[in-house]
């Protein structure tokens, strides 16, 4: 069963009176666990809107957005918006809300659901696992674009999600440190069994995924061919009994 | 091999180049050169046909103990090709000719696109077709890229042990990269312009128009 499956999906945006923005237009495809696949588009071109939605935190005009087999728009509201943060990871380059060291950062939001100590020890785990915890005592302010990129995996992971929303991650990365990060999301996706879904506006931090598809005019475009038998080439112990090797194209 | 440097990457100096690196047989040279230059799209067999054509021109030569003996084809500097096992290396005139090939100029390859040439040439009425075939290639790009980053993963692997090459090759494929980029992002444009042009044409017609929907 797939973690993610869009089938059909419309969204569009109101402009003024008379004018309708397409976001996206009939948009249908399906994502497995361990799998990492990059949306690549232009700016305002539907890329967070489609992430949103897949999140559950935009309804789409038409159209269905399964979790693990599950309609979303079927959840109760309660149910459907402990998703995000919770089955659902979120990963963008924004401004944390409070000024507090990158430990707590990573650990206030856990504290609702696992407690305080298990929260800072889930977070101190996150941070370790993605080679930031030498940021732990850090404030935001005093981080590099790399180190807040790698704050923001941490916090994405810390829950064990079983999809990763990556939102444009690399767009202030240089080359080698965009791909630095979407090894490490590939290889996460790997070792721990989750599905990544990532948008990107450059084609150079696609170069860890498997696959990619490309969004403009609100038409998602991926290869049709049968997907690559990929487990010669995987770095990690174990990674061919991964879900990849599964990867549909768009349907 | 004398050739402008406004046309493309042929073989012969990439094979050349390869063999220089490190010396060896037809079909360890025919997987490198997929693996460093998989976007320059070589046919089959091209790293075969260039080492006979290097060693007809003597820029390179088999290694001798490296020649399977017994029942095998002649030898260098004949028609025939070297026992798929021989192992090259460069000559001292290959050496020279490369590093001259290295330190010369490189001039931009001129752009000639089919596909350009079919919108300069497309009426109103093509345009359904036209975007149709813009979006084959977007999705052909995207198999092009895929194909490019599960060569670079295999690539990065092989090369781990040598920094140097190791940086020159994450040079080298972003090269690639930002070609599919600019590539894909132009076609994502030009479908966009081509549906709001046959859109536009099809309102301005009216209903009557016999022009497709875009």
């Amino acid at each position: 069963m797939s973690v993610l499956s869009l089938t059909g999906v419309c969204l569009s945006f109101p402009r003024g009176r008379r004018h309708v923005i397409r976001v996206l237009a009939d948009v249908s495809f399906e994502l497995d666990a361990g799998e990492t696949v990059a949306v690549l588009a232009q700016r305002a071109q539907g890329k967070t809107s489609l992430l949103r939605v897949a999140a559950g935190i935009e309804r789409p005009d038409r159209g269905r957005v399964c979790f693990e087999g599950e309609d979303i728009w079927e959840f109760s509201e309660r149910r459907r918006s402990r998703l995000l943060g919770g089955q659902i990871g979120w990963v963008g380059p924004a401004v944390p809300d409070l000024d507090v060291p990158m430990l707590a950062n990573v650990a206030l939001p856990l504290f609702a659901s696992y407690g305080k100590s298990e929260a800072y020890a889930r977070a101190r785990n996150a941070l370790q696992r993605v080679g930031a915890e030498e940021c732990a005592e850090q404030l935001w302010g005093s981080l590099a674009d790399w180190e807040r990129a790698l704050v923001a995996v941490a916090q994405g992971i810390a829950r064990k999600p079983r999809l990763l929303l990556v939102d444009d991650l690399t767009l202030s990365l240089g080359l080698a440190e965009a791909d630095e990060i979407t090894r490490l999301l590939d290889t996460l996706a790997v070792e721990q069994g989750f599905a990544v879904l990532m948008s990107v506006s450059d084609a150079a931090a696609t170069s860890w995924s498997r696959r990619v598809a490309t969004l403009a005019g609100g038409e998602l475009l991926e290869t049709a061919r049968p997907p690559t038998r990929l487990g010669n080439i995987i770095d990690f112990p174990g990674a061919a009994q991964g879900g990849r090797e599964q990867g549909r194209g768009i349907s | 091999m004398g050739r402008t440097t406004s046309q493309p990457l042929s073989a012969g100096e990439a094979v050349l180049g390869l063999v220089i690196e490190s010396p060896g047989n037809s079909y360890q040279l025919e997987r490198r050169l997929e693996g460093r230059f998989g976007s320059a799209q070589f046919g089959h067999a091209t790293a075969y046909h260039a080492l006979k054509r290097l060693t007809k021109q003597g820029l390179i030569r088999p290694i001798e103990d490296s020649t399977p003996p017994a029942g095998s084809p002649a030898g260098a500097g004949t028609e025939a090709a070297e026992p798929p096992g021989t192992t090259y290396e460069a000559t001292p005139e290959g050496l020279a000719y490369f590093k001259h090939w290295l330190r010369a100029s490189s001039a931009t390859p001129p752009v000639r696109e089919e596909l350009q040439a079919k919108i300069a040439f497309c009426g109103p009425e093509d345009l359904p077709r036209m975007v149709e075939i813009v979006r084959e290639a977007e999705r052909a790009c995207s198999a092009q890229l895929e194909d490019l980053n599960e060569r670079m993963r295999r690539q990065r692997r092989l090369e781990a042990d040598d920094p140097w090459r190791r940086l020159m090759g994450m040079i080298v494929t972003a090269g690639d990269v930002a070609w599919w980029d600019s590539r894909i992002k132009w076609l994502q444009a030009l479908r966009q312009y081509l549906q709001s042009e046959g859109q536009r044409y099809a309102a301005e017609r009216g209903p009557a128009s016999s022009l497709p929907r875009v």
